[in-house]
């Protein structure tokens, strides 16, 4: 729990620290406030753990001589009163010497080459649309020092982390009537499913020239953070390749030929993967490789199994592994259970999970599997609309946001309309729910909701209402039953006999925030 | 070595630096030497040795180590009990218009004991709504801070849950900054957020 501390020797001062992360190492941030006996006098978000002590140290310098020592060992005692076990010998070395553990990891390493990973595919039993990223770094030689090897471990996960795109690439080409090849280079928004964890992508190359085009070829990377789970096309003519790139999967369909005005539609549906970092650490060099693992829904919950083999002839003297859990999931259980110091599960404020696991000295084709537990992390979907008419003013407002309760119980949908001009018609809204899911209680409970099925998948659900008074709210809430997931959709708005022509704008992020949504009192962010 | 041949050195060889490295270089010799002689309670050639600093950073137009300098400066005159000087750096900080998160402390620390708090003001509270996008609330009270973090505090204590984007116009140096608040009992959640602007007809 955060405490407010006083600084030894004073009555006056206070420091308070708040940690993002439970786990400490030099990239522990945090927010460290200072006070004294009246009120707070300032603050700062530290990016890493030198920055917290050395913020905690200037103040301290500020209302006292500066000793390193005692600061060191208030720093030590107040995350221990926190429960986290943290090192006085590192906080001091990064009190006194904030580049010194910096410049030996300059020193020591000497360079950082390329290695092939094809004959760990097996070993690893990774899918076989995923590679394995490798690289060796030659090293003059492991630190004896503890601290410096720690720091040098972290410094390779966070330089070998793989960022996950919000975009792929892709190259479009095809041959003219008159020979002339064409060439496209493009990037394409990965863009969110119709539930959670659910991504896709989706595009269309149109034959916009007059006459048909020939050898049509669609060339797309997909990162290997990504799992396809299945692609849609609309022609039966067309033929996929793939190959597996440099830390994407590379696709090529191929189109014999389009005539003018037809198109080649293709989408992909995506999961993310487990993203894992594993460094072998030898004599002289550590591996660092990449492999990436799926996450499968199994019963009520998803599960994922990871496995590492030392390849080689000789023991290693050890195996550092960090598994990044997609951002979508929490984890309920990993096996073998994660006891530090060997297992970690490190959830960072904001951002995610990512267990770490540290093993020493593994025999030659010893294997190491972790399997995890996961289940979603707490989410919300939220889809708002902003109503323009042909001159640009904003009409209203619409807003619908899905939480899931508990899977048994379902999900509720919050709907809400907000008048940003004087509007006279009826205001409807009209959204999709799966088809097997049941409308079990609204509030108010004289809304007027109305159902149609539409097919087998799908039914609509219509909401219609008198509109609000300008810059007032109006609001359903909808108890949803089901055991599937509720559908990622914008709704339709029509305001009275106008409906929508044109998405002039549109945006779609995915990211954590701090939120209170209690749908007994809708309105409190 | 008497204490003012030892400071003596020191500028001497912070000078040498200076020609021959880096101007980090030459901050971190400083702020080393000065922490030694501090270790020693000696903080008025501590002092002597910032205002060097001071002097030199300010030659060479470096505002980022000049407001260092100065929150050095006044830091070391309040332990030494020595107000009116802390009060003339603490001028000169604020005429010529510097800030940093050091200074900002160090300046507040000097307005609590001095009793001459610096006045800032919530001009402006906006709330985010159930839309997620921040909507400006009435009732910004009419009340002034001595810094940023001490209104921030006080909103956490008077607003209700929720996520708030505030302004606060500092009179002294005339400008307004914008913080964001966040109130301890939100939860974390991922959101999956889609915005689309419509037109009808």
């Amino acid at each position: 729990m955060v405490e407010r501390k006083a600084i030894w020797g004073s009555t006056r001062y206070f420091i308070e620290i708040e940690p993002n992360t439970n786990l400490f190492n030099t990239s522990m941030s945090g927010l460290v406030s200072f006070y004294d006996t009246r009120d707070l006098i300032n603050e700062k978000d530290c990016e890493n753990l030198h920055d917290l002590v050395r913020t905690v140290f200037d103040f301290w310098s500020t209302i006292l001589p500066p000793h390193e020592t005692r600061v060191a060992r208030w720093i030590e005692e107040y995350l221990f009163n926190m429960g986290i076990n943290s090192e006085y010998s590192l906080i001091l070395r990064l009190i006194r010497a904030e580049e010194m553990i910096e410049q030996q990891l300059e020193d020591i390493i000497i360079e950082s080459v390329k290695i092939s990973t094809i004959h760990l595919e097996d070993l690893f039993e990774i899918e076989k649309e995923v590679g394995i990223i490798g690289k060796l770094i030659k090293l003059k030689h492991i630190p004896d020092d503890d601290y410096v090897m720690n720091e040098l471990v972290q410094t390779l996960i966070d330089q070998n982390q793989i960022d996950v795109p919000n975009e792929i690439q892709s190259v479009h080409q095809y041959v003219l009537q008159n020979g002339e090849k064409q060439n496209v280079e493009m990037s394409k928004d990965i863009s969110i499913g119709d539930s959670i964890g659910n991504y896709c992508i989706s595009f269309a190359l149109v034959n916009r020239h007059d006459n048909p085009i020939t050898n049509i070829e669609i060339f797309d990377q997909i990162p290997y953070s990504f799992n396809i789970i299945m692609t849609e096309t609309n022609i039966d003519n067309i033929e996929k390749e793939q190959i597996k790139g440099e830390g994407a999967l590379h696709l090529r369909w191929k189109v014999p030929d389009l005539a003018p005005k037809d198109r080649v539609e293709i989408k992909y549906f995506l999961k993310r993967r487990i993203s894992r970092i594993i460094l072998e650490v030898d004599e002289k060099e550590i591996t660092v490789l990449n492999s990436f693992e799926s996450v499968n829904p199994t019963d009520l919950e998803y599960r994922a199994t990871t496995k590492y083999v030392n390849s080689r002839k000789t023991p290693l003297k050890a195996v550092f592994i960090a598994d990044t859990i997609p951002p979508e999931f929490n984890i309920l259980k990993t096996t073998p259970e994660a006891i530090a110091p060997q297992g970690i599960i490190e959830r960072a404020k904001m951002k995610g999970v990512t267990a770490r696991w540290s093993h020493k000295n593994i025999n030659a084709e010893e294997a190491i599997e972790k399997s995890y537990r996961l289940d979603f992390f707490r989410y919300l979907f939220r889809g708002k609309k902003l109503i323009q008419d042909n001159e640009g003013n904003d009409i209203v407002k619409c807003l619908k946001i899905i939480q899931p309760t508990t899977r048994e119980i379902g999900y509720k949908i919050l709907y809400v309309i907000k008048s940003l001009s004087q509007v006279d018609e009826i205001i409807s809204i009209t959204d999709k729910i799966p088809a097997s899911h049941v409308i079990a209680g609204q509030n108010p409970s004289d809304a007027q909701i109305m159902e149609e099925t539409i097919g087998d998948e799908n039914k609509t659900i219509s909401w219609i209402s008198n509109p609000p008074k300008r810059n007032e709210e109006i609001s359903v809430l909808l108890q949803v039953s089901g055991d599937t997931q509720p559908i990622f959709e914008l709704f339709e708005v029509n305001v009275g006999d106008k409906k929508e022509v044109e998405v002039l704008k549109k945006d779609i992020n995915i990211e954590r925030e701090l939120l209170s949504y209690n749908f007994d009192q809708p309105f409190i962010v | 070595m008497s204490s003012d041949d030892a400071v003596q050195i020191i500028i001497k060889e912070a000078n040498e630096i200076l020609a021959k490295q880096t101007l980090d270089d030459f901050f971190t010799y400083i702020e080393n030497k000065t922490i030694n002689l501090e270790k020693e309670d000696k903080m008025l050639e501590s002092a002597i040795i910032w205002h060097f600093f001071e002097e030199t950073v300010e030659r060479l137009g470096d505002a980022e180590f000049l407001a260092y300098a100065l929150s050095k400066l006044i830091s070391r005159y309040i332990l030494m009990e020595e107000l009116d000087k802390a009060k003339e750096i603490y001028e000169k900080s604020i005429n010529e218009n510097l800030d940093s998160f050091h200074l900002s402390t160090v300046r507040t620390i000097y307005e609590r004991r001095s009793d001459t708090p610096t006045k800032r003001e919530i001009v402006e509270i906006s709330k985010k709504d159930v839309f997620g996008d921040f909507v400006p609330i009435p009732g910004a009270p009419n009340v002034y801070f001595e810094t940023s973090a001490q209104a921030r505090n006080y909103l956490l204590n008077q607003l209700p849950e929720g996520t708030f984007l505030m302004k606060v116009l500092n009179h002294k140096l005339n400008n307004i900054e914008e913080m964001d608040i966040s109130t301890e009992t939100l939860e974390e959640f991922e959101v999956i957020s889609v915005q689309e602007i419509v037109r009808i007809e």
